[in-house]
């Protein structure tokens, strides 16, 4: 990086009216660029898009500059600031310095962090699903990148819209990095007409899990596990998470015991108060919708 | 005259890019916030194109410059291939590969800034702030571009752990 700001310092300053030293400079930033973005982890990925973004906002702003055109310099400048603000309200929602990002502690932490888990897992069926469901009163969904990949959004807000018929309020968790772009889950969902007050940021559910009756996983885990409040050689420790387990009942949809993104186990998936119900992320909701209307 | 009524045109898509910026942050106003945003920057375009005046370094308009037709053709044939092929690609993308989209737009724009850099050096030998504009917009915009297309390839699945450096190879990130 330091050789990338000297090399065009450089330039700046003798002139070379050489082409072949500024394609030198083009394939040295281009070799930086893949260097800077392959170490970094999958789950760190929206904080990396939010970052280049802002940096290409930056580039158009310098483009401004050149032609004294003011709105490739306002355009420019809006993209790289909210691109940065962005980088930095990520981070810290996950509770990590951006240097942490960027130079990659999750590559070198990340073979401490497995853990042998202990404790049996639970399994659970459609029908009991439904029928826990159906009688609690208050239920929270924590919508996961699974959610996404199954296009299941239409059949969860199906679900939803069941349960709040039978009298049971039912919100969705939304946690800031959850999926694989920044606010992933919002647009996720606003396609299915959820409507918006429902969509309840981690901050402010939180403190609502210790009253809820039951939590719906589909197709997240990194976001909910555990290790991020109580093992200190978890790669994701310290970052903040949704507090599934304060909850009376946790029902994970996933399709099976395979890690996240992060690539490490979760140890809420051995909890007592955790039932696994193994399935695809449409498959299952739309089985427990047939289920809820026959009840 | 045709300057001034540029320099509206910009003033107004600056503030359709603020206040569509400001109306995003709300998920019920953002589709309308969107349409405002890119509603300036296609007024934006076209008054570059139609009222740009060529201006000597004094700041005199060149009145005996025209654009020759070529140029609008060309400007006009790389709207149309473009706008073809980012409708159909955001038309087609599943909504699981909403973050791919983005990156690999991010990464256009990136090119965008690069290729800016690349044309111009050789016109602005002569002012070194023109020239610092030029070299930090193309290194920043390049490795926002190779960048983005790696982001691209990860989130695709193509490149799908993360890759550990070794320590020397992270070393070269600082030095």
């Amino acid at each position: 990086m330091i050789s990338l700001v000297a090399f065009g310092t450089w330039m700046v300053m003798m002139k070379p009216d050489n082409m072949a030293i500024l394609y030198a400079l083009f394939f040295a930033a281009i070799v930086y660029g893949i260097l800077f973005t392959i170490p970094i982890g999958g789950a760190d990925m929206p904080v990396v898009i939010s970052l280049l973004n802002s940096f290409t906002g930056l580039a158009a702003a310098f483009g401004g500059f050149l032609y004294d055109n003011k709105i490739m310099l306002t355009g420019g400048i809006l993209v790289g600031s909210a691109g940065t603000l962005l980088t930095l309200v990520m981070c810290k929602a996950m509770n990590r310095p951006l240097s942490n990002v960027i130079f990659g502690a999750f590559g070198a932490s990340g073979a401490t962090g497995d853990r042998e888990m202990s404790g049996n897992i639970k399994d659970i069926n459609v029908s009991d699903t439904a029928v826990l469901m159906n009688y609690s009163k208050k239920v929270i969904i924590v919508p996961g990148y699974g959610l996404a990949v199954a296009q299941a959004q239409h059949v969860i807000h199906e679900l939803e819209m069941i349960l709040e018929e039978r009298g049971v309020s039912v919100k969705y968790a939304i946690h800031p990095v959850a999926g694989r772009m920044p606010g992933h889950m919002n647009v996720l969902l606003a396609e299915s007409n959820v409507s918006y007050d429902k969509l309840v940021e981690m901050e402010d559910i939180n403190p609502e899990f210790a009253s809820t009756d039951v939590v719906l996983v589909v197709g997240a885990n990194d976001v909910i596990n555990p290790a991020a409040h109580n093992d200190p050689a978890s790669p994701i420790y310290g970052m903040p998470i949704l507090d599934v387990e304060n909850a009376a009942h946790i029902i994970v949809n996933k399709r099976s015991m395979n890690a996240g993104y992060a690539g490490i186990e979760n140890e809420l998936f051995f909890n007592p108060k955790t039932n696994m119900l193994f399935g695809d992320a449409k498959t299952v909701p739309t089985k427990l919708v047939a289920e809820l209307k026959a009840l | 005259m045709k300057s001034s009524l540029l320099e509206i045109c910009y003033l107004f898509g600056s503030v359709t890019f603020i206040v569509g910026l400001k109306m995003m942050g709300n998920p019920k106003s953002a589709r309308k916030g969107n349409l405002l945003g890119a509603l300036g920057m296609v007024i934006a375009i076209f008054g570059t194109i139609f009222l740009f005046e060529k201006k000597d370094h004094a700041g005199n308009i060149d009145t005996a410059f025209v654009v020759p037709a070529i140029v609008y053709y060309l400007i006009f044939g790389a709207i149309a291939l473009g706008t073809v092929i980012g409708w159909l690609t955001a038309k087609r993308v599943q909504m699981t590969k909403m973050p791919e989209l983005v990156s690999m737009f991010n990464g256009m724009g990136g090119a965008c800034a690069a290729l800016i850099g690349l044309m111009e050096y050789q016109h602005n030998l002569d002012s070194t702030g023109a020239l610092a504009a030029i070299i930090a917009g193309m290194v920043i915009g390049t490795v926002s571009f190779s960048g983005s297309i790696i982001a691209y390839l990860k989130l695709n699945g193509s490149m799908n752990k993360p890759i550990r450096l070794p320590h020397t190879i992270s070393s070269i990130q600082f030095s």
